[in-house]
């Protein structure tokens, strides 16, 4: 835990294929083989992550898009964004 | 050159030197798949994946069952079968079925299900599940009710450009225990046994669909599990594409045949285009009750 610091940039694994069913996204890692479902947060995230972009700037965009305060949001992505990085489904870069 | 036998099955047409009584036969046609026995090598050249009992290269793919056959599946779609000394015609036609047409289903990208199809005003229900789960039963009790059956336990899904997700017509026959057939008040008597080790008998049906596929509107995974009574829930997202990869026939031989993107796609395809329902059973069920049950879900 802990890890991510505001300055920490986070970028898509380019080896992920997506589908969006509903207000689901599927998505399948072509290595692992594995599939994983986002709901609409995550949804929101993987595709604000379309380009590379710092944990905090990620978290601000969350607050403002969900109504919550930026410390709130950071609570509440940070185990995300850890379980994402640690499936390989997102490459975390620290500066 | 000997005698071919001309076949159709979930959207293949097949000349075959040997005689498949479990498919449609049809008259003579310009056929995809050819199937005959001849020369086998025991290793494939240039592998690229090596598994027990089977070999992979870019062209072709490799199945050895020691002391029934060895097949070689190649990209032509031509299946050839070196028969061991000894081995008995019924084993030989068992793996061809099931694993060698399993390749050949997946290197053609038709996406094999392990479901039941029902043909329910003209549109495909699938009833999917793993052995044991009830498919064929239910089949058997929808086909009492006066509903025609495409397929047995395999279900081969494509996504035509213009109807979209679409089943074939596979099977001739339903495969089933002893005991479902006695449920139904059937006996065993004139019907073929699988195999002789096992009490599973195969129950002829007949059809008579068109052009032998109906566009999917509905797909079922039938589940066992420890409940009082039967329930069912909508299946969507993710919890829908883990039921159709679990559910597609031998999805670990389309994983090693390098068909996971393709097959990740085609579920997406049919993911939103269809409507699907978990159904959980509990392990001692009237037949009957869950044939009603299905049936009431697939006319809502």
């Amino acid at each position: 835990m802990g890890v991510l610091k505001s300055e920490t940039i986070l970028s898509r694994n380019e080896r992920i294929l997506t589908n969006e069913i509903g207000t689901e996204t599927v998505m399948m890692s072509i290595d692992e083989g594995r599939y994983y479902g986002l709901n609409k947060t995550g949804n929101y995230i993987w595709r604000i992550l379309e380009k590379p972009l710092s944990f905090g700037d990620l978290c601000a965009n969350v607050a403002a898009e969900f109504n919550l305060t930026e410390r709130q949001c950071k609570e509440d992505v940070e185990p995300f964004i850890e379980e994402l990085t640690k499936e390989k489904i997102l490459k975390v870069r620290i500066q | 050159m000997p005698a071919l036998y001309y076949f159709y099955s979930n959207g293949l047409r097949i000349a075959s030197e040997i005689f498949l009584p479990e498919l449609q036969e049809i008259s003579e046609t310009d056929a995809a798949v050819t199937i005959k026995y001849g020369k086998v090598p025991e290793r494939l050249n240039n592998i690229i994946a090596e598994y027990p009992l089977r070999q992979i290269s870019a062209t072709e793919f490799l199945f050895d069952i020691k002391g029934t056959a060895r097949y070689c599946v190649g990209n032509n779609n031509e299946v050839i079968i070196h028969k061991y000394e000894g081995a008995e015609e019924d084993a030989v036609r068992i793996y061809l079925l099931s694993t060698v047409f399993a390749a050949l289903l997946h290197k053609n990208d038709l996406l094999p299900l392990h479901a039941s199809t029902v043909n329910i005003d003209g549109t495909a229900a699938l009833i999917a599940g793993a052995s044991g789960a009830g498919k064929s039963t239910t089949a058997l009790g929808l086909l009492k009710k006066g509903y025609e059956i495409l397929n047995d336990d395999i279900s081969t899904i494509d996504i035509d450009p213009e109807k979209g997700p679409i089943v074939f017509s596979g099977y001739t026959h339903l495969k089933l225990w002893e005991k479902s057939l006695n449920d139904y008040n059937h006996t065993t008597e004139n019907l073929r046994q699988l195999r002789r080790d096992i009490k599973k008998y195969s129950f002829p049906i007949e059809r008579k669909i068109p052009d032998n596929n109906l566009p999917i509107k509905t797909i079922i995974f039938l589940q066992v599990k420890q409940v009082d009574q039967i329930s069912h829930k909508p299946a969507s997202g993710i919890a829908l594409f883990d039921g159709l990869r679990k559910n597609t026939f031998r999805h670990r031989l389309a994983k090693e045949l390098g068909k996971s993107e393709t097959y990740f796609n085609k579920y997406a395809r049919l993911a939103s285009a269809i409507n699907s329902f978990t159904v959980l059973r509990p392990e001692h069920c009237d037949p009957e009750l869950l044939a009603d049950y299905i049936e009431q879900i697939l006319l809502t």
